[in-house]
């Protein structure tokens, strides 16, 4: 009878630590510059946290719960390192993701070649990152500064206008959008003229000194690449020393609602921005997005919001597809992975590891003292996406 | 040409201020209790929030704007001298990385704050009222809130002087600054007056952060910006020397105008881009002026330390 007991405790016990091991979780690493980028990353943040409750409550991977392991990489590249190598060799994530400054995504993207871990970028939008620094390990979710100033460029050659002055924070991110610009114009638009060209650094753009030099020398059009504090500053001193009459400027992220929501009514009517009009879109599957995000924190998304939703679900899909946590099976299965966003269906492109995310592309006017985006379109990602045979001539093969 | 040169000289002034405003607390704190205060870029982030919301609580307009900038000023004086008594107090006698490393600790509990009350997002303050306009200089357009920036540095650090050469208690701190251990040993209330430097130096800070806000919205990465800055500006002029940190913040302020204002030029057949100079410019001053005066251009060599008479918790440190 004991004896009997015994047995029968040890089977219960071994069937619990079976069942345990099928249910052991998948361990994502996820590092991100929480506290240098709270505007961005606390919605983002929380954008994925609702993917990671979506994805369990259906089951999880393959029966496997998912579970995020999350650090705070500081915000410069030698610390992103130092956390992505905790996290996988401490941590033992399957895979990393996130990232916010180009830069820093960089860095992470190289770490990943090194250590043979897939990394799925979230947001760091430099053209490097899966061009000419590109990888067998590394993809990128969002709209790269190509893909976004190309949106820009097709409004901005429509206007023919010849001398234009280009403002961007001096780093790989501003170095990359204001490149593409160049090149993208000059393409179009021959004869075509940069005249003023203002390098700020990151947050600490001297937003007086730059918008009188801009006035100095005399434009015709304004490219903006600042964003965040920088953004605000430039737009305040812009507008008291009259820089912004009359005068078309187009703006990366200038219509995301975290660089756009806190200029209120001071929002710079009529930039053509790239950015996330949330309030407007009206597609199912944002609207399932929005109603769910809405349900759970009781604020409306920021497009940080749709970046870290997005960014988790297609890690979870990714791994689904792959059937394995074997780095080369999870790349293999990133290749090609088509799957749903609040944005709609994209595709992470098998050639550059690029997703077709694409961006909105509106106006800014300010409706009841807010700014929002007007006369607003969704550009696909694949549409603004060099040829094949130049994206195959810039990536290292 | 030579109104645009003009423009961006009046521009780097109006900077100046606010620079210096920081700087002055900064070097104050420091010429006496020898602390360098890593934290007080976090009191001119804190009251820049501070002020936003007295601007909202006080119903906006003047005395929403100047009333809400001293309140926010008065508050970070009052939050300065809950760190100075609770944290600093036991530090005076540590090690200089000691120093850092707990006001640097000090950075990151009051960034998590900051967090926490007012959100993620950044926040655009209000505009001076009656000052949100520009005025024509040479017919270019220069704001008028800059023109009293412009003034309200200079003003404000002639008032502190004052307070240092004509008053008693002004001369205590001079006397501390030259030489701790012969004011303590003549009799003066060090703990009291290490106290009173360091909510004068959070204040300036505080109100600093007020006025720059028609400038700059309410953001998480002020502490640590104006920070590097800072130093930068009381290393150049001499740590613990008013008039030099004046003078090290209108150098470093009108460089980096200039350079914004020369933008791309060809030098000697080649093309420079002075804008993106703006990244290191203050760090190249300050190695030129190292260079030739390693004490700052006001600075003097520090005076020893003889003796560890610790205002307060002296049992903690007792080796200099």
């Amino acid at each position: 009878m004991r004896l009997g007991r015994l047995v029968a405790a040890l089977w219960a016990s071994a069937a619990i630590a079976g069942t345990a091991v099928a249910q052991s979780p998948i361990k994502v690493g996820e590092l991100n510059s929480y506290k240098a980028i709270p505007a961005f990353l606390e919605p983002y943040r929380k954008g994925w946290e609702l993917a990671v409750e979506e994805v369990n409550k259906a089951g999880g991977i393959n029966g496997r719960p998912l579970a995020v392991i999350s650090r705070d990489d500081n915000g410069t590249p030698g610390d992103a390192v130092r956390t992505a190598e905790e996290l996988v060799s401490r941590e033992g994530v399957v895979l990393l993701t996130g990232t916010f400054l180009s830069h820093v995504g960089l860095a992470v993207a190289d770490f990943a070649k090194q250590r043979q871990i897939p990394f799925i970028a979230a947001e760091p939008l430099t053209d490097k990152i899966v061009w000419e620094g590109g990888n067998k390990y590394t993809f990128r979710l969002r709209a790269s500064t190509y893909m976004q100033t190309s949106m820009l460029v097709e409004e901005a050659v429509k206007l023919g206008k010849k001398r234009w002055a280009l403002v961007y924070p001096n780093y790989e991110y501003g170095q990359s959008a204001v490149a593409s610009f160049k090149q993208l114009m000059t393409a179009r638009q021959p004869g075509v003229e940069f005249v003023v060209e203002q390098a700020a650094p990151l947050n600490k753009i001297d937003a007086g000194s730059v918008a009188q030099a801009v006035a100095d020398a005399k434009p015709d059009a304004i490219f903006n690449v600042t964003f965040g504090a920088d953004l605000q500053k430039f737009v305040r001193e812009g507008t008291t020393r009259g820089l912004f009459k009359d005068m078309p400027v187009f703006s990366v992220l200038g219509g995301e609602p975290e660089y756009l929501d806190p200029l209120r009514d001071e929002a710079p009517v009529g930039w053509v921005v790239t950015g996330y009009p949330w309030y407007a879109i009206d597609t199912p599957e944002h609207k399932a997005f929005l109603d769910a995000y809405r349900a759970k924190f009781n604020d409306y998304p920021r497009l940080g919001s749709v970046v870290g939703y997005a960014a988790l679900m297609s890690v979870a899909e990714g791994l689904r597809k792959a059937k394995s946590t074997e780095p080369d099976a999870i790349v293999a299965a990133m290749k090609g992975l088509e799957h749903m966003t609040p944005f709609g269906k994209i595709t992470y492109r098998p050639l550059d590891h690029q997703s077709t995310m694409g961006a909105y592309v509106g106006r800014v006017a300010v409706k009841e003292g807010k700014g929002v985006m007007a006369n607003w379109r969704y550009e696909p990602g694949d549409k603004h996406l060099p040829p094949d045979d130049v994206v195959k001539k810039l990536r290292p093969q | 040409m030579i109104a645009s040169f003009l423009i961006q000289t009046l521009n780097g002034l109006a900077s100046a201020s606010l620079l210096f405003l920081v700087a002055l607390g900064l070097t104050l704190i420091f010429g006496v209790t020898r602390v360098v205060n890593f934290a007080h870029g976090s009191f001119f982030m804190v009251g820049a929030y501070l002020a936003v919301t007295f601007y909202d609580r006080l119903g906006g307009g003047v005395l929403g704007f100047w009333g809400g900038a001293i309140l926010a000023s008065a508050v970070v004086g009052v939050l300065g001298a809950v760190i100075e008594i609770v944290i600093l107090r036991r530090i005076y006698r540590a090690p200089e990385l000691l120093q850092l490393i707990t006001t640097f600790g000090v950075v990151l509990v009051l960034k998590d704050a900051v967090l926490y009350l007012w959100g993620p997002e950044d926040i655009l303050g209000p505009r001076a009222p009656g000052l949100t306009g520009a005025v024509s200089i040479l017919g270019k357009p220069f704001p008028e809130y800059d023109l009293l920036l412009l003034a309200l540095g200079p003003l404000l650090g002639l008032g502190v002087w004052l307070l240092l050469k004509r008053t008693d208690w002004g001369t205590r701190v001079r006397a501390a600054t030259e030489d701790r251990d012969m004011a303590a040993a003549l009799g003066i209330n060090q703990a009291l007056m290490f106290t009173g430097v360091f909510v004068l130096g959070s204040m300036l800070a505080g109100l600093a952060g007020a006025l720059a806000l028609p400038r700059e919205p309410a953001n998480h990465a002020m502490d640590l910006t104006i920070i590097a800055d800072v130093f930068v500006v009381t290393v150049v002029g001499g740590l613990g020397s008013l008039p030099g940190a004046y003078v090290a913040a209108v150098i470093i302020s009108v460089v980096k105008a200039w350079c914004i204002g020369l933008g791309d030029t060809a030098v000697f057949g080649v093309t420079f881009s002075f804008s993106k100079l703006t990244l290191v410019a203050e760090f190249i001053v300050m190695a030129v002026v190292l260079v030739i005066r390693p004490w700052g251009l006001f600075g003097t060599p520090q005076a020893p330390q003889r003796i560890c008479a610790a205002p307060g918790h002296s049992r903690l440190w007792r080796l200099c």
